[in-house]
Protein backbone atom coordinates (compact mmCIF):
# COMPACT_ATOMS: atom_id res chain seq x y z
CA UNK A 1 0.00 0.00 0.00
CA UNK A 2 1.22 3.25 -0.72
CA UNK A 3 1.97 5.58 1.60
CA UNK A 4 0.88 9.49 2.85
CA UNK A 5 3.97 11.37 1.68
CA UNK A 6 5.02 14.51 3.34
CA UNK A 7 6.40 16.84 0.60
CA UNK A 8 8.64 20.19 1.43
CA UNK A 9 8.01 22.96 -0.85
CA UNK A 10 11.15 25.24 -1.62
CA UNK A 11 10.87 28.79 -3.44
CA UNK A 12 14.25 29.59 -4.71
CA UNK A 13 15.43 32.89 -5.48
CA UNK A 14 18.86 33.43 -6.51
CA UNK A 15 20.99 31.76 -3.64
CA UNK A 16 18.28 31.84 -1.31
CA UNK A 17 15.09 29.98 -0.18
CA UNK A 18 12.08 32.71 0.47
CA UNK A 19 8.55 32.32 1.60
CA UNK A 20 5.46 34.28 1.23
CA UNK A 21 2.06 34.54 2.00
CA UNK A 22 -0.63 34.24 -0.42
CA UNK A 23 2.16 34.52 -2.81
CA UNK A 24 3.07 37.71 -2.24
CA UNK A 25 5.86 39.67 -0.49
CA UNK A 26 8.98 36.83 -0.55
CA UNK A 27 11.28 37.25 1.70
CA UNK A 28 14.17 35.11 2.46
CA UNK A 29 14.22 32.46 4.82
CA UNK A 30 17.22 30.32 4.48
CA UNK A 31 20.54 29.34 2.30
CA UNK A 32 19.26 26.75 0.10
CA UNK A 33 22.10 23.77 0.11
CA UNK A 34 21.88 23.81 4.26
CA UNK A 35 18.13 23.26 4.39
CA UNK A 36 18.30 20.91 1.71
CA UNK A 37 20.56 18.57 3.21
CA UNK A 38 19.03 18.94 6.84
CA UNK A 39 15.76 17.82 5.28
CA UNK A 40 17.48 14.97 3.21
CA UNK A 41 18.78 14.33 6.13
CA UNK A 42 15.41 14.35 8.09
CA UNK A 43 13.49 12.16 5.90
CA UNK A 44 10.90 14.31 4.02
CA UNK A 45 9.29 12.17 1.84
CA UNK A 46 9.99 14.55 -1.22
CA UNK A 47 11.08 17.60 -2.45
CA UNK A 48 9.04 20.22 -4.45
CA UNK A 49 11.60 22.94 -6.18
CA UNK A 50 9.96 26.26 -7.60
CA UNK A 51 12.52 28.91 -9.10
CA UNK A 52 10.28 32.16 -8.59
CA UNK A 53 11.76 34.18 -11.16
CA UNK A 54 12.67 31.82 -13.98
CA UNK A 55 9.55 32.71 -15.78
CA UNK A 56 10.10 36.59 -15.61
CA UNK A 57 13.65 36.61 -16.18
CA UNK A 58 13.12 33.60 -18.93
CA UNK A 59 15.21 31.25 -18.31
CA UNK A 60 15.82 28.02 -16.57
CA UNK A 61 18.58 27.63 -14.10
CA UNK A 62 19.79 23.83 -15.44
CA UNK A 63 22.86 24.31 -13.47
CA UNK A 64 21.59 25.20 -10.07
CA UNK A 65 19.16 22.35 -10.45
CA UNK A 66 22.33 20.08 -11.25
CA UNK A 67 23.58 21.34 -7.98
CA UNK A 68 21.02 20.80 -5.62
CA UNK A 69 20.52 17.54 -6.94
CA UNK A 70 23.69 16.34 -5.72
CA UNK A 71 22.10 16.85 -2.10
CA UNK A 72 18.77 14.91 -2.14
CA UNK A 73 18.73 11.16 -1.99
CA UNK A 74 15.03 11.48 -2.43
CA UNK A 75 12.71 12.48 -5.25
CA UNK A 76 13.05 16.12 -6.31
CA UNK A 77 10.51 18.33 -8.52
CA UNK A 78 10.82 20.82 -10.27
CA UNK A 79 8.66 24.16 -11.77
CA UNK A 80 9.46 27.40 -13.07
CA UNK A 81 9.30 28.89 -16.52
CA UNK A 82 8.65 25.75 -18.48
CA UNK A 83 7.72 26.02 -21.55
CA UNK A 84 8.81 23.47 -24.06
CA UNK A 85 9.87 19.76 -23.78
CA UNK A 86 13.07 20.39 -24.66
CA UNK A 87 13.05 22.27 -20.85
CA UNK A 88 11.58 19.21 -19.18
CA UNK A 89 14.44 16.96 -20.94
CA UNK A 90 16.97 19.45 -19.81
CA UNK A 91 15.33 19.69 -16.28
CA UNK A 92 15.38 15.54 -15.82
CA UNK A 93 19.00 15.60 -16.96
CA UNK A 94 20.20 17.92 -14.40
CA UNK A 95 19.07 15.21 -12.24
CA UNK A 96 15.29 16.10 -10.97
CA UNK A 97 13.01 13.26 -11.11
CA UNK A 98 9.60 15.05 -11.99
CA UNK A 99 8.62 18.52 -13.39
CA UNK A 100 5.84 20.91 -12.31
CA UNK A 101 4.15 22.58 -15.90
CA UNK A 102 1.37 25.39 -14.58
CA UNK A 103 1.50 28.63 -15.98
CA UNK A 104 2.61 27.23 -19.88
CA UNK A 105 -0.69 25.23 -19.87
CA UNK A 106 -2.83 27.69 -19.85
CA UNK A 107 -1.36 29.09 -23.47
CA UNK A 108 -0.63 25.34 -24.42
CA UNK A 109 -2.22 22.36 -23.34
CA UNK A 110 -0.22 20.25 -26.35
CA UNK A 111 3.27 20.44 -24.06
CA UNK A 112 1.18 17.94 -21.37
CA UNK A 113 -0.20 15.79 -23.94
CA UNK A 114 3.82 15.16 -25.64
CA UNK A 115 5.67 15.58 -22.31
CA UNK A 116 3.49 12.40 -20.47
CA UNK A 117 4.09 10.17 -24.22
CA UNK A 118 7.32 11.36 -24.39
CA UNK A 119 8.63 11.32 -20.79
CA UNK A 120 5.52 9.14 -19.06
CA UNK A 121 3.24 10.38 -16.88
CA UNK A 122 5.20 9.50 -13.36
CA UNK A 123 7.39 12.24 -13.96
CA UNK A 124 4.92 14.82 -14.83
CA UNK A 125 2.92 16.73 -12.37
CA UNK A 126 0.59 19.58 -12.73
CA UNK A 127 0.61 22.82 -10.40
CA UNK A 128 -2.56 24.52 -10.24
CA UNK A 129 -3.22 27.35 -7.97
CA UNK A 130 -6.75 28.60 -7.20
CA UNK A 131 -8.41 31.68 -5.79
CA UNK A 132 -11.71 31.95 -4.48
CA UNK A 133 -13.55 35.04 -6.42
CA UNK A 134 -17.49 35.08 -5.12
CA UNK A 135 -17.57 31.48 -3.58
CA UNK A 136 -15.71 29.95 -6.65
CA UNK A 137 -12.03 28.77 -7.01
CA UNK A 138 -10.51 30.57 -10.50
CA UNK A 139 -7.02 29.65 -11.92
CA UNK A 140 -4.28 31.63 -11.58
CA UNK A 141 -0.62 31.66 -13.40
CA UNK A 142 2.26 33.63 -13.61
CA UNK A 143 2.86 33.02 -9.48
CA UNK A 144 -0.51 33.49 -8.36
CA UNK A 145 -0.29 37.00 -10.38
CA UNK A 146 -2.58 36.55 -13.29
CA UNK A 147 -6.21 35.60 -13.05
CA UNK A 148 -6.74 32.98 -15.94
CA UNK A 149 -10.87 33.51 -15.85
CA UNK A 150 -11.07 29.71 -15.72
CA UNK A 151 -12.59 28.19 -13.28
CA UNK A 152 -11.45 25.36 -11.22
CA UNK A 153 -13.47 23.00 -12.10
CA UNK A 154 -13.14 22.80 -15.93
CA UNK A 155 -9.71 23.26 -15.90
CA UNK A 156 -9.20 19.93 -13.69
CA UNK A 157 -11.23 18.30 -16.02
CA UNK A 158 -9.70 19.39 -18.91
CA UNK A 159 -6.24 18.82 -16.87
CA UNK A 160 -7.13 15.05 -16.56
CA UNK A 161 -7.80 14.43 -19.82
CA UNK A 162 -4.23 13.94 -21.24
CA UNK A 163 -3.27 11.52 -17.43
CA UNK A 164 -0.40 13.47 -15.64
CA UNK A 165 0.91 11.74 -12.90
CA UNK A 166 -0.39 13.92 -9.88
CA UNK A 167 -1.68 17.49 -9.25
CA UNK A 168 -0.21 19.69 -6.86
CA UNK A 169 -3.30 22.00 -5.78
CA UNK A 170 -2.70 25.26 -3.77
CA UNK A 171 -4.55 27.59 -2.47
CA UNK A 172 -3.18 30.62 -2.68
CA UNK A 173 -5.73 32.43 0.14
CA UNK A 174 -4.85 29.75 2.56
CA UNK A 175 -0.70 29.91 1.37
CA UNK A 176 2.04 31.12 3.96
CA UNK A 177 -0.94 31.68 6.61
CA UNK A 178 -0.11 28.42 8.21
CA UNK A 179 -4.10 28.46 9.67
CA UNK A 180 -4.74 24.91 8.23
CA UNK A 181 -5.43 23.68 4.69
CA UNK A 182 -8.74 24.78 2.66
CA UNK A 183 -10.52 22.08 3.47
CA UNK A 184 -13.33 23.35 1.21
CA UNK A 185 -11.23 23.46 -1.94
CA UNK A 186 -10.01 19.24 -0.96
CA UNK A 187 -13.38 18.18 0.07
CA UNK A 188 -15.38 19.26 -3.19
CA UNK A 189 -12.91 17.57 -5.42
CA UNK A 190 -14.75 14.75 -7.13
CA UNK A 191 -14.21 11.39 -6.06
CA UNK A 192 -13.84 10.17 -10.03
CA UNK A 193 -10.56 11.82 -9.72
CA UNK A 194 -7.84 9.04 -9.62
CA UNK A 195 -4.57 11.30 -10.39
CA UNK A 196 -2.81 11.48 -6.82
CA UNK A 197 -3.64 15.23 -5.46
CA UNK A 198 -1.02 16.91 -3.18
CA UNK A 199 -2.52 19.43 -1.12
CA UNK A 200 -0.79 22.15 -0.54
CA UNK A 201 -0.79 26.07 1.19
CA UNK A 202 -1.72 26.47 5.08
CA UNK A 203 0.17 23.86 6.94
CA UNK A 204 0.56 25.73 10.58
CA UNK A 205 0.02 22.70 13.10
CA UNK A 206 0.39 18.66 13.35
CA UNK A 207 -3.63 18.79 13.41
CA UNK A 208 -3.53 20.40 9.76
CA UNK A 209 -2.25 17.39 8.21
CA UNK A 210 -4.83 15.47 9.65
CA UNK A 211 -7.39 17.76 9.20
CA UNK A 212 -6.99 17.73 5.27
CA UNK A 213 -6.79 14.22 4.50
CA UNK A 214 -10.12 13.16 6.56
CA UNK A 215 -11.24 14.52 3.31
CA UNK A 216 -10.30 11.61 1.88
CA UNK A 217 -9.70 13.65 -1.11
CA UNK A 218 -5.95 13.99 -0.77
CA UNK A 219 -2.65 11.27 -1.69
CA UNK A 220 0.03 13.98 -0.32
CA UNK A 221 0.78 16.78 1.91
CA UNK A 222 3.19 19.65 1.27
CA UNK A 223 4.35 22.32 3.40
CA UNK A 224 6.70 25.29 3.08
CA UNK A 225 6.28 27.89 6.30
CA UNK A 226 5.43 24.91 8.95
CA UNK A 227 9.38 23.51 8.59
CA UNK A 228 11.06 27.44 7.87
CA UNK A 229 9.40 28.67 10.96
CA UNK A 230 8.03 25.77 13.21
CA UNK A 231 10.33 23.32 15.21
CA UNK A 232 8.09 20.55 13.51
CA UNK A 233 9.62 18.14 11.83
CA UNK A 234 8.77 15.45 9.29
CA UNK A 235 9.17 12.60 12.04
CA UNK A 236 6.51 14.61 14.15
CA UNK A 237 3.81 14.70 11.29
CA UNK A 238 4.66 11.42 10.54
CA UNK A 239 4.15 10.34 13.93
CA UNK A 240 0.67 12.14 14.41
CA UNK A 241 -0.43 10.57 11.00
CA UNK A 242 0.53 7.03 12.12
CA UNK A 243 -1.49 7.57 15.27
CA UNK A 244 -4.31 8.56 13.87
CA UNK A 245 -4.03 5.46 11.32
CA UNK A 246 -2.91 6.84 8.12
CA UNK A 247 -0.01 4.92 6.71
CA UNK A 248 3.54 6.93 6.66
CA UNK A 249 6.67 5.68 5.21
CA UNK A 250 9.18 3.46 7.28
CA UNK B 1 37.45 0.70 4.93
CA UNK B 2 35.18 0.87 1.46
CA UNK B 3 37.42 -0.13 -1.75
CA UNK B 4 37.19 2.20 -4.41
CA UNK B 5 35.04 0.32 -6.89
CA UNK B 6 34.64 1.36 -10.56
CA UNK B 7 30.79 0.89 -11.28
CA UNK B 8 29.64 0.62 -14.97
CA UNK B 9 26.99 2.55 -15.61
CA UNK B 10 24.65 1.68 -18.70
CA UNK B 11 23.06 5.24 -20.31
CA UNK B 12 19.76 4.82 -21.96
CA UNK B 13 19.85 8.87 -22.87
CA UNK B 14 17.28 9.76 -20.61
CA UNK B 15 16.28 9.76 -17.06
CA UNK B 16 17.91 9.42 -13.92
CA UNK B 17 21.10 8.91 -14.56
CA UNK B 18 22.56 11.79 -12.53
CA UNK B 19 20.61 10.52 -9.20
CA UNK B 20 22.75 7.04 -9.93
CA UNK B 21 25.88 8.94 -10.27
CA UNK B 22 25.49 11.06 -7.09
CA UNK B 23 24.54 8.02 -5.08
CA UNK B 24 27.63 6.11 -6.43
CA UNK B 25 30.13 8.81 -5.76
CA UNK B 26 28.62 9.23 -1.91
CA UNK B 27 29.17 5.95 -1.42
CA UNK B 28 32.99 6.77 -1.97
CA UNK B 29 32.94 4.76 -5.70
CA UNK B 30 33.98 5.70 -9.00
CA UNK B 31 31.90 4.77 -12.17
CA UNK B 32 32.26 4.76 -16.32
CA UNK B 33 29.37 5.41 -18.46
CA UNK B 34 29.09 2.17 -21.15
CA UNK B 35 28.68 3.47 -24.48
CA UNK B 36 30.38 0.20 -25.72
CA UNK B 37 31.01 -3.11 -24.95
CA UNK B 38 34.81 -2.63 -25.05
CA UNK B 39 34.16 -0.58 -21.58
CA UNK B 40 33.40 -3.61 -19.56
CA UNK B 41 36.12 -4.95 -19.22
CA UNK B 42 38.03 -2.91 -16.21
CA UNK B 43 34.99 -2.86 -14.26
CA UNK B 44 34.07 -4.37 -10.92
CA UNK B 45 30.22 -4.93 -11.42
CA UNK B 46 28.01 -3.14 -13.75
CA UNK B 47 24.27 -0.62 -12.76
CA UNK B 48 21.60 -0.92 -15.08
CA UNK B 49 19.36 2.13 -14.35
CA UNK B 50 16.23 2.26 -15.55
CA UNK B 51 13.56 5.40 -16.73
CA UNK B 52 12.19 5.13 -20.11
CA UNK B 53 10.34 2.23 -22.15
CA UNK B 54 11.72 -1.66 -22.30
CA UNK B 55 11.06 -1.40 -26.43
CA UNK B 56 13.25 1.73 -26.73
CA UNK B 57 16.03 0.44 -24.04
CA UNK B 58 16.66 -2.71 -25.32
CA UNK B 59 16.61 -0.94 -29.09
CA UNK B 60 19.04 1.37 -27.56
CA UNK B 61 21.33 -1.86 -26.15
CA UNK B 62 20.99 -3.31 -29.73
CA UNK B 63 22.30 -0.67 -31.63
CA UNK B 64 25.43 -0.25 -29.25
CA UNK B 65 25.84 -3.94 -29.97
CA UNK B 66 25.99 -4.38 -25.95
CA UNK B 67 23.16 -6.98 -25.36
CA UNK B 68 26.11 -9.80 -25.84
CA UNK B 69 28.47 -8.40 -23.89
CA UNK B 70 25.70 -7.64 -21.07
CA UNK B 71 24.56 -11.27 -21.28
CA UNK B 72 28.48 -12.03 -20.99
CA UNK B 73 29.46 -10.29 -17.89
CA UNK B 74 26.36 -11.63 -15.97
CA UNK B 75 28.28 -15.55 -15.88
CA UNK B 76 31.13 -13.27 -14.63
CA UNK B 77 30.10 -10.39 -12.22
CA UNK B 78 27.02 -9.11 -10.54
CA UNK B 79 24.45 -6.33 -11.98
CA UNK B 80 22.54 -4.64 -10.51
CA UNK B 81 19.26 -3.42 -12.37
CA UNK B 82 17.03 -0.46 -10.90
CA UNK B 83 13.27 -0.35 -11.94
CA UNK B 84 13.16 -0.58 -15.94
CA UNK B 85 16.93 -2.02 -15.47
CA UNK B 86 15.58 -5.19 -13.47
CA UNK B 87 12.77 -5.59 -15.88
CA UNK B 88 15.04 -5.86 -19.16
CA UNK B 89 16.93 -8.86 -17.34
CA UNK B 90 13.42 -10.65 -18.29
CA UNK B 91 12.87 -12.99 -21.50
CA UNK B 92 10.31 -10.56 -23.03
CA UNK B 93 8.70 -7.23 -22.33
CA UNK B 94 5.09 -6.04 -23.46
CA UNK B 95 5.63 -1.95 -22.94
CA UNK B 96 5.48 -0.57 -26.51
CA UNK B 97 5.44 -3.92 -28.78
CA UNK B 98 6.32 -7.39 -27.45
CA UNK B 99 10.45 -7.03 -27.03
CA UNK B 100 12.65 -9.94 -26.02
CA UNK B 101 14.68 -8.98 -22.77
CA UNK B 102 18.15 -9.96 -21.61
CA UNK B 103 16.89 -12.63 -20.68
CA UNK B 104 18.60 -13.37 -17.35
CA UNK B 105 15.30 -14.16 -15.25
CA UNK B 106 12.57 -16.11 -16.54
CA UNK B 107 9.77 -13.77 -16.51
CA UNK B 108 7.96 -11.17 -18.46
CA UNK B 109 7.15 -7.46 -18.15
CA UNK B 110 3.06 -6.94 -17.74
CA UNK B 111 1.40 -4.06 -17.37
CA UNK B 112 -0.47 -3.10 -13.98
CA UNK B 113 -3.86 -3.91 -14.90
CA UNK B 114 -7.21 -3.51 -11.96
CA UNK B 115 -8.44 -0.74 -10.46
CA UNK B 116 -5.66 1.59 -8.90
CA UNK B 117 -4.02 4.29 -10.54
CA UNK B 118 -1.34 3.50 -12.90
CA UNK B 119 1.68 4.31 -12.34
CA UNK B 120 2.52 2.98 -8.58
CA UNK B 121 4.23 6.04 -8.06
CA UNK B 122 5.67 6.84 -4.46
CA UNK B 123 6.92 5.09 -1.10
CA UNK B 124 5.69 1.49 -0.18
CA UNK B 125 7.29 -1.16 2.00
CA UNK B 126 9.12 -4.23 0.56
CA UNK B 127 8.72 -7.32 2.63
CA UNK B 128 11.67 -9.91 2.22
CA UNK B 129 11.34 -13.51 2.07
CA UNK B 130 14.57 -14.28 3.69
CA UNK B 131 15.71 -11.83 6.56
CA UNK B 132 19.14 -12.59 6.21
CA UNK B 133 19.56 -11.52 2.89
CA UNK B 134 22.58 -9.77 2.08
CA UNK B 135 21.47 -6.95 0.32
CA UNK B 136 19.01 -5.93 3.03
CA UNK B 137 21.72 -6.12 5.78
CA UNK B 138 20.73 -3.31 8.25
CA UNK B 139 17.34 -2.59 6.77
CA UNK B 140 14.19 -3.54 8.37
CA UNK B 141 11.75 -5.84 6.79
CA UNK B 142 8.33 -4.19 5.45
CA UNK B 143 10.84 -1.10 5.45
CA UNK B 144 9.70 1.22 2.32
CA UNK B 145 11.06 2.32 -0.93
CA UNK B 146 10.39 4.83 -3.50
CA UNK B 147 8.61 3.15 -6.72
CA UNK B 148 7.61 4.82 -10.05
CA UNK B 149 6.53 2.51 -12.93
CA UNK B 150 3.86 0.89 -14.72
CA UNK B 151 5.04 -2.36 -15.65
CA UNK B 152 5.88 -5.43 -13.58
CA UNK B 153 7.69 -8.85 -13.57
CA UNK B 154 4.91 -11.06 -13.71
CA UNK B 155 5.82 -15.39 -13.64
CA UNK B 156 9.01 -15.02 -12.09
CA UNK B 157 10.12 -18.67 -11.52
CA UNK B 158 12.78 -18.07 -9.31
CA UNK B 159 15.04 -15.45 -7.65
CA UNK B 160 12.14 -13.53 -5.92
CA UNK B 161 13.38 -12.64 -2.35
CA UNK B 162 11.07 -9.43 -1.83
CA UNK B 163 7.43 -8.90 -2.73
CA UNK B 164 5.48 -5.37 -2.99
CA UNK B 165 1.96 -4.84 -2.50
CA UNK B 166 -0.31 -2.99 -5.16
CA UNK B 167 -3.51 -4.40 -6.02
CA UNK B 168 -1.07 -7.92 -6.54
CA UNK B 169 1.96 -8.77 -4.51
CA UNK B 170 4.68 -8.02 -7.37
CA UNK B 171 8.32 -8.52 -7.24
CA UNK B 172 10.29 -6.22 -5.85
CA UNK B 173 13.86 -7.97 -4.94
CA UNK B 174 15.03 -10.52 -7.01
CA UNK B 175 18.69 -11.68 -6.42
CA UNK B 176 19.54 -15.06 -9.24
CA UNK B 177 22.86 -16.07 -9.26
CA UNK B 178 25.02 -13.24 -10.83
CA UNK B 179 21.74 -10.99 -11.23
CA UNK B 180 20.18 -8.41 -8.75
CA UNK B 181 17.41 -6.57 -9.58
CA UNK B 182 15.09 -4.08 -7.32
CA UNK B 183 11.79 -2.42 -8.54
CA UNK B 184 12.43 0.72 -6.67
CA UNK B 185 14.58 3.36 -7.08
CA UNK B 186 17.08 3.01 -4.45
CA UNK B 187 19.15 6.51 -5.08
CA UNK B 188 15.74 8.34 -4.65
CA UNK B 189 14.85 6.31 -1.07
CA UNK B 190 16.94 7.99 1.69
CA UNK B 191 18.90 6.52 4.02
CA UNK B 192 17.41 3.23 3.44
CA UNK B 193 18.35 3.26 -0.44
CA UNK B 194 21.87 3.80 0.28
CA UNK B 195 22.77 1.47 2.64
CA UNK B 196 20.80 -0.79 -0.20
CA UNK B 197 23.51 -0.19 -2.88
CA UNK B 198 26.25 0.05 -0.57
CA UNK B 199 25.28 -3.75 0.50
CA UNK B 200 25.24 -4.36 -3.34
CA UNK B 201 28.98 -2.65 -3.35
CA UNK B 202 29.95 -4.57 -0.28
CA UNK B 203 28.04 -8.24 -0.81
CA UNK B 204 27.61 -8.57 -4.53
CA UNK B 205 31.87 -7.36 -5.97
CA UNK B 206 33.72 -10.44 -6.99
CA UNK B 207 37.49 -8.99 -6.35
Amino acid sequence: MLKTRIIMTLLIEDSHLVKGKKFEKNRVVDTIIPTLKVYDKREVDELVLYDTKARANNTINFDKIKSLSKYVNIPLAYGGGIDAIEDIHNILRSGADKVVLNSCLYTDMNILKKSVLEFGSQCIMVGIDVKKINNVYHCFSESGTYNTGILFDDWVRQVLNFSPGEIILTSIDHDGVMNGYDLELYSKLSDEIRVPIIASGGAGKLNDFTEVLKTNRVNALAAASIFHFTEITPKMIRNKLSQEGFEVRK
Amino acid sequence: MTINLNVGLVDFGSGNLLSVINAIEQLGHSYTIIESSNQLQNLDCLVIPGVGSFNSAMKNLSKRKLIEPIIQFSREKYILGICLGMQLFSEVGFEGEKTFGLGLLKSQVVKFRGQLPVPHVGWNSVKLNDLQLQLFEGIEDNSDFYFTHSFYLENLSNGCEGVTSYGIDFPSVVVSNNVIGVQFHPEKSGKKGLLLLSNFFKYYVKN
